[in-house]
């Protein structure tokens, strides 16, 4: 299980020698999110939003200003992600929560073979030695719809797909709990992103993997998720169960992002997007849709909107709902 | 009409020839919509370059391109530097790499309004690009002309250039993904930019995506590309309600339906890749990745025209 408790994550606007500080974005603006076991949670939102700077945080990528994340394995054992110290505990952290980078082509070295991708991760958590390495590797490839002759062809050799296949083999390998997918069908053409996600459906009820599913794509994260949160502005608008999302969502901004999804836009809303996506390198104060949103007045802008629970499971930050 | 007949293109590379287009023909009418879906290497951009003229005529192997009667293939580096912006102009995929970082706005815009009317002084140059600003809604034209590429959003950019290409009254306008780079809740407002754009100016615009989605809400016309060849050709709203051609059908139960849960409904996927480019399979191109094929699929499949225009390619009856 995973409990995120408003979490803040800022990053100076400059870096290098001659970089001024003082000037920070404003990425993650006190997030508070719990995924239970054996769950997928959709995050959507769109670029910018901080949806994956979220989801690095969870995988220990980057360090967070303030805030919790507690994450509780099947066994028992409680970790806190980004605040291990011990090396022997953030090898156990690491290989039960894995990360699926969204590129497969950028993120898997043209020039090692695919048994050196997949076994590189399993030498460090010392999880298996040389020869069971590979015969897991086997085992993973076979897993994902690859075949063992693949193990000596590098990356190179294999179409889009089938590299994303290979990426999710490597993640699976060191036997995670916890997967953070950010972004995984992006890259892929429409015909392959099926396969990928029909694959993913297929082995966390294999595994029982939890899965934190991050993507810019409605219709697909609300298809694959049980429970769907929706970010503008490094806050968390709304959550909702997935099959709830689409139809009953509340908040003013998820009725913007999925009228441009299914093209009946919400005139009210357009019109008063002049503004574009929140402009995150000023603190947030009050709710970061307002200066979008129809429905604004003054107390929105000045106060920041808390997560109010509509109905079961169904919550929602804006003041004007209640 | 923009007609297009026959039309392969080829390129010489290392692994061998990569066949782009195997012989493609359409026409595009004015006032109407064109929307181009394929997938990466199904040879949609390929299409759109061609029709500018842009590709190297060794590539062009055979076919023709006429725009209102005028053959594209035929016509020197100047006569195409003429009809390019005031008869035929298009949209790029990312804005922010369209443009060029070290000229201004109003540089950009004087840049393409001097170069169909040299005798356009300044201030009207001025004044004709504010107004195009305003045509698509960019708040503040005035000070917009002195800003730089990177002063302006995505969203904004794209406007910018959709401003750009009708600045000289074009018939014809290709937008090739001009949506891919840019957030949903933008996406719908370029959208409805363009559609006006096109009542407007009764343009024809030719509309290449990969979103299946997205197709739906802009095109009056689909059609259906797949590595280098035609599948399927009809009217948006009978494609997508009754599509013909079974990789037009898979694309289509391949995306989830906006509401659909993997606990209620299970996504079909197509099996199997795009063909390799440099050796594409003989006959049907999705053959072997299709549950109808037949032997036959893999000799020579040929467009079938029913009535409205409508086609497929596909040795199944409907």
């Amino acid at each position: 299980m995973l409990e995120i408790n408003s979490l803040y994550k800022k990053f100076n606007l400059e870096d290098g020698l001659f970089a001024r500080y003082g000037r920070f974005v404003y990425a993650v603006n006190g997030v508070s999110i719990k995924i239970n076991d054996g769950e997928t949670y959709g995050l959507v939102g769109e670029s910018g939003c901080g949806k994956s700077t979220l989801s690095r945080i969870i995988a220990g990528i980057y360090p967070y200003d303030s805030g919790e994340i507690k994450f509780t394995s099947k066994s028992g054992e409680t970790f806190f992600p980004g605040c291990e110290k011990k090396s022997d505990r953030i090898k156990n952290l690491r290989k039960t929560i894995r990360y699926i980078f969204q590129d497969p082509a950028k993120s898997l070295d043209p020039r090692l073979p695919i048994s050196e991708i997949l076994t590189e991760g399993v030498r460090w958590s010392g999880q298996f030695n040389k020869k069971e390495a590979l015969e897991q590797a086997k085992i993973m490839l076979a897993a994902v719809g690859l075949s063992p002759e693949d193990l000596s062809r590098r990356p190179g050799d294999f179409s889009g797909g089938q590299r994303q296949r290979i990426s999710i083999a490597r993640a699976l390998i060191t036997k995670p709990e916890f997967l953070l997918c950010d972004e995984v069908v992006s890259a892929l053409d429409v015909s392959v992103q099926s396969q990928i996600i029909n694959l993913l459906l297929e082995l966390k009820e294999k595994y029982g993997i939890t899965i934190l599913f991050i993507s810019h794509d409605l219709s697909v994260v609300s298809y694959i998720s049980d429970r769907v949160g929706v970010m503008y502005g490094g806050m968390l608008m709304e959550e909702a169960p997935a099959d709830k999302i689409m139809t009953e969502h509340k908040h003013p901004y998820t009725k913007l992002l999925y009228s441009s999804v299914t093209g009946n836009s919400q005139k009210a809303i357009l019109e008063k997007n002049d503004t574009e996506v929140a402009n995150l390198v000023v603190p947030v104060s009050g709710c970061p849709f307002a200066n979008r949103c129809p429905m604004s007045d003054s107390y929105c802008r000045e106060k920041v909107a808390q997560m109010k629970e509509i109905s079961a499971g169904h919550k929602v930050a804006c003041h004007k709902i209640s | 009409m923009i007609e297009i007949k026959n039309l392969r293109v080829e390129f010489e590379t290392e692994k061998g020839t990569l066949k782009a287009l195997r012989g493609i023909d359409f026409q595009v009418f004015p006032g109407e919509i064109l929307g181009i879906v394929g997938e990466s290497g199904s040879g949609k951009s390929v299409t759109a370059t061609s029709m500018m003229g842009l590709l190297p005529k060794r590539v062009v192997k055979s076919g023709e391109i006429l725009i209102d009667g005028t053959s594209v293939l035929s016509l020197s580096r100047n006569e195409l530097s003429k009809i390019r912006g005031n008869k035929i102009s298009m949209i790029f995929q990312e804005p922010g790499r369209s443009f060029d970082p070290l000229y201004s706005i109003g540089k950009t815009f004087s840049e393409t309004l001097l170069r169909n009317n040299p005798a356009l002084s300044r201030e009207q140059c001025n004044n004709k690009s504010i107004e195009l600003l305003k045509e698509v809604g960019i708040p503040n034209p005035e000070e917009r002309l002195n800003n730089f590429p990177h002063q302006l959003s995505g969203g904004q950019l794209q406007r910018v250039m959709i401003a750009l290409a009708v600045a000289a009254n074009p018939s014809y306008l290709i937008a090739d993904e001009p949506t891919t780079a840019l957030d949903v809740t933008i996406q719908g407002r370029i959208v409805r930019l363009l559609k006006e754009m096109k009542e407007k100016y009764n343009l024809a615009v030719i509309f290449i995506t990969h979103d299946l989605s997205l197709i739906q809400s802009i095109a009056d016309k689909i059609l259906v590309m797949y590595s280098g060849l035609v599948l399927e050709y009809g009217k948006a709203a009978e494609v997508l309600s009754n599509p013909l051609h079974p990789y037009t059908q898979g694309l289509l139960s391949s995306i989830p339906r906006p509401g659909a849960n993997y606990r209620t409904e299970k996504l079909v996927a197509i099996p199997g890749n795009i063909p390799d480019p440099t050796n594409p399979p003989p006959g049907c191109p999705f053959a072997p990745r299709c549950k109808y094929a037949k032997d036959i699929c893999r000799e020579n499949v040929s467009l079938k025209t029913l009535q409205n225009n409508r086609q497929y390619r596909c040795i199944r009856e409907v």
